[in-house]
Formats: C-alpha cells, structure tokens, sequence
C-alpha cells in the first residue's frame, strides 16, 4: 500500500489546462453541429408542413379531377372498368406523397445524421478522456492505493458467486459494470464498482473479511410486498413499505436457497431479523461471522443508507451491494469550462469515495489487531 | 359419514408425528450445538499450557493468578463435576485469561513477542468462536423452548415428559475480556 504518490495540484492544473483546450474544440464542433442541426431540422420541418399543404391540395384537386374523367369515361363507353383508374391514380399519388419529400429531404436529413453521430462520438471520448486522466488522478489523490478503470468491472464470476441476483439464473438479467477501482482500505483489500442487473444498480464491493471462514453465509435485505399493510411493522417503528427490491425475486431466491442447504438463522435481534434474512451452511460460523457488534453496526449503517444491501460471506471474503442507483464518478457535460468545475469535481468524487468505502469503517472490519497475523 | 371423523383422525395423527418429528429434530440440534460448544473449549483449554509457559518467565509477580489458571483447566477438562460447577469455573477461568491479557500490557519484551501475538491472537478468535457456538445454542434452545411450549405440539411434549432447557448467560464482563480496546489500552 506503501506507494510514493503524492498529488500535485500544479501537474493536475497543467493536465486540466491541456485538456481543458482540448474541450473546447469539441465543444465549438459540437455547438457548430447542433447549430446547423438546428437549422436543417427547421428546414425540414417546414419543409414537410408545406409539402404536406400542397400534396394535400394536389391531390384533392387531382382527385376530383380525376374523378370526374372517369365517370365521362364510363359513361361515355358504357363499362364500370375505368372507375378503377380512380383507385389506381388515388395510389399513385399516395405513394409519390411519401416518396417526394423523402427524396427531397434525403441529403439534409443524412446531414444532420453524421453531424449527431459526431457529436456523439465527441462527446463520448471527451468523457471517458475526463475519467480516464482527471477522475483517476482525483481517486489517487483521495487513496494513492487505488487502481481506477472507468471501462472494467469486477469479473462477473465474483458478481454470480453472490448468488443474490438473478444473474444465475435460467433467463438472466445479465450482469455489466463500471468504474471498477481496487485499492486498499487501511488493511483491508478492497474491489468495488457499479453494477448493473435488470433493473437493479448501485455498488459492488469484494472485501477481505478479517475473520477466517470457510462456508457461506447470506445476508440479504427483506423485501416485503408493497400491497401489504404491515401494521406491526409500523408500531415498533419498522415500516418497510418504502423498499425498492422485487418481491418476485426475493421469493424466488428464498426457495433457492431453501434447495441449496442453506438453513434460515435466526439471530438474538428482532430489528436485524425484522430487517434482513441470514442464510448459512453453518449456524455456528455464521454467529461468529454476524458478532453482535457487526450486527449492530449493519443495522446503523442500514439506518443511515435505507437502501437493499445484500452481504454474502464466503472464503474469508465479504461480498456487498447496496442498491443506490448508478451515478458514481461522473464528470461534467463536454459544455461546462473544466476550470469552473474543478473543485466541485474534486469535491463530488471524495465523496462519492467515502461513500463508497464506508462501509469498511461501518463494519470496523478494519481492525488492525486482527490483520498483524 | 364418516369421512368427518376420519379425516379428523387423520389430521391429528399427521399433527402427532409432526410435532413428535420436530421435537426431536430440535433437541438433537441443541446437543449438537452444545458439542460444538464443548469442541471449541476443549480448543481453548488446549492453548492454555502455550500460554502459561510462555508467559510465566516474564510474569513473576502473576504467578498465583496462573497457577490457578492451570488447576481450573485440569479440573475442566476431567469433565467432573455439575454442569453448573463447570460453567462457573468455566466464567472465572475465562476472566482470569483476561486479566493475564491485560497484565501482558506491563511486559513490552511479551507484547513484542511473536509467539504471544500469535497466541493473544488465537485466543481472541477462539472467544469470537465460543461466543458465536453459544449463541448458536440458545438460538437452538429458544427454537426448542418454543415448540414443547406451544399448541400443539406441547401436548406431545408432555407426552414425551420433554423438558425445558435453560441457555447459557454470556455475562458482560465476559465478553469484555477479549475487546480489543481492553488488550491495547491496558485498561
């Protein structure tokens, strides 16, 4: 952990200068784009209206006309045949509506398609540029033990060893992520990103446990069916009516776990197990994994983040997420000055870090006493 | 008819072996809990001659506290005497160890010692793992409390003359003995 870095504040000004620079050139293309995008859009549009007023009209001309034609036609050769002609023109004329103004239109509209598509692409290297040079200097500043990645996630066979997502399942929800970074925490060795899963995201973390075990333990969140009025739940004060996870899901890993051998246990705090389910292969590890310290500091942190965590516990390793949306490491929009924003960038993302990482401090499974073996 | 009373028959039957199924299924748990409890004591108690004789050259002025520190353990381990009998012993054997964690505060040669950090650490962890097997126990006892203590499976119960178990008290000043703040502080 012991790495000499030390965040120079004169580098990093020159780094947002350079790159600030470089922002700005992509943001007067992309202004320059849009503005013409703009324009060609309200060609268009216009374009269309009017071409619709005069086909409108063409056609209720052209169709009287037409009309009438055939009705001397017929008459005059005596045969219902020719009032097809009338079907056939009104066609006609329905198709070329469509087909003029497309032709028309074609070039500017394919204009206006590179023109976003640059745009885009712009927009979308200025933003993983940002990550990958200020964010990643940000995070080392804030833990010069961090390794940052914007593009990785942690391996999805860690996310599927959790078995608390349906990502296992027969018709997955699929598992994808971001932003990984992996550092230490004091002495504890820490992975985390954002997560995503169906409709599921927030943070993932792999930690080092400072406690040795062998078998598995689960805790996971409650959820209680929305439609339920839970009137006990509400006089001790417990009211779980607000939670965001999925009833289905919950019930589905419920029989899972039933067929996996994992026994429900039943700990000594009504709160806790008010609040979460705890599974394990083994009564006795789990108690000595879930102290009635831990348990307490869980139940504070819970208190203070009341979004659905989850913690799987196995191989001396905790496994957590916590359910609070994606949005973790984000820089600004390609149109606001680097400089203006440069401390609210700093300041957003220590938070974002300390948020984060919490949850090591929460648990106090930092605890150095434990790690000098 | 007579499906009523048949299928009444049938119910109570069902309800007997259920009940008289769970009981035992419970109380097997509770010894089993409470084996694995003895287990990890018995691990304990096998630390403790480590312990003394690494202690005992820096410790001169605790050698009365470690003396009985060894006699309690013997007496432990013949497994003679009551349960109650033991678990007292059991409880001033563990604040005995406590206090010698603590004594180990005034010695710096010992604190330094590899060897004693190993062993305070072995301890430490063993004490997490009595105090998890315990809670396991009286987890098990409460679940089986609760059923020979409710309809209806209490009047199989009876019938099986089961009886209530009693669950171990972890007393405070017990679970003290191994923080951390205590081993480091010297308090």
């Amino acid at each position: 952990m012991e790495t000499n870095y030390i965040f120079d504040e004169k580098k990093f000004d020159a780094l947002l200068n350079e790159l600030e620079s470089k922002r700005q050139e992509g943001a007067t293309i992309i202004n320059r784009n849009s503005k013409e995008n703009r324009k060609d859009n309200f060609t268009m549009f216009f374009g269309f209206i009017g071409a619709s007023v005069v086909g409108f009209i063409a056609f209720f001309v052209i169709m009287v006309i037409a009309l009438l034609g055939c009705l001397f036609l017929t008459m005059v050769f005596d045969t219902p045949i020719f009032m097809f002609l009338v079907f056939i023109i009104a066609g006609i004329l329905l198709v070329s509506g469509f087909l003029i103004p497309i032709l028309l239109f074609r070039k500017k509209f394919m204009r206006v398609k590179t023109k976003q598509d640059e745009n885009q692409v712009i927009s979308k290297e200025y933003y993983f540029t940002i990550k990958e040079k200020i964010i990643s200097e940000i995070i080392k500043s804030f833990n010069s033990s961090f390794e940052y990645n914007p593009k990785k996630a942690i391996s999805r066979f860690d996310f599927e060893q959790m078995q608390v997502y349906d990502s296992t399942f027969l018709f997955s929800n699929g598992y994808s992520g971001e932003d990984y970074i992996s550092g230490m925490v004091g002495n504890t060795q820490v992975e985390f990103c954002e997560f995503t899963t169906g409709r599921v995201s927030g943070l993932f973390m792999v930690a080092n446990f400072n406690k040795n075990f062998k078998e598995t333990t689960k805790v996971l969140t409650k959820v209680w069916k929305k439609t339920s009025l839970d009137i006990g739940g509400i006089l001790d004060g417990t009211n779980f009516t607000e939670t965001t996870g999925n009833y289905d899901q919950y019930q589905k890993n419920r029989n899972f776990y039933r067929t996996q051998k994992l026994e429900d246990v039943i700990l000594e705090n009504t709160m806790f197990n008010s609040l979460f389910d705890v599974y394990s292969s083994n009564q006795i590890e789990a108690r000595y994994i879930l102290s009635t310290a831990l348990i307490e500091r869980i139940l504070n942190f819970k208190k203070r983040y009341n979004y659905d965590m989850n913690f799987v516990f196995i191989d001396s390793k905790m496994y957590f997420t916590i359910n609070w949306g994606a949005n973790m490491m984000e820089p600004y929009d390609i149109s606001v000055s680097l400089k203006d924003v440069k401390l609210d960038l700093i300041k957003e993302t220590h938070q974002e870090l300390k948020h984060c990482i919490e949850i090591i401090d929460a648990l106090n499974i930092n605890n150095e006493l434990w790690y000098s073996r | 008819m007579i499906t009523i009373p048949l299928l009444l028959l049938i119910f109570i039957v069902y309800t007997f072996f259920k009940s008289y199924n769970s009981i035992i299924k419970q109380r097997n748990q509770v010894e089993n809990a409470l084996a694995s409890t003895d287990v990890l004591l018995k691990k304990r108690y096998d630390l403790i001659p480590n312990l003394v004789s690494s202690v005992k050259q820096y410790m001169q002025f605790e050698e009365s506290t470690l003396s009985k520190i060894v006699s309690l353990r013997s007496s432990l381990m013949d497994k003679s005497g009551t349960e109650e009998a033991r678990m007292k012993q059991d409880t001033e054997l563990t604040s005995l160890l406590g206090k010698v964690m603590v004594s180990i505060e005034n010695y710096p040669d010992l604190k330094s010692n590899s060897n004693m950090l190993h062993l305070q650490q072995s301890l430490m962890e063993i004490e997490e793992q009595i105090s998890a097997a315990r809670r396991s126990y009286n987890a098990s006892v409460m679940q089986y409390n609760n059923t020979i203590e409710t309809v209806p499976s209490n009047i199989v119960a009876n019938f099986m003359s089961a009886k209530r178990k009693t669950s171990f008290e972890i007393s405070s000043s017990e679970r003290e003995t191994v923080s951390v703040k205590e081993l480091f502080n010297g308090n």
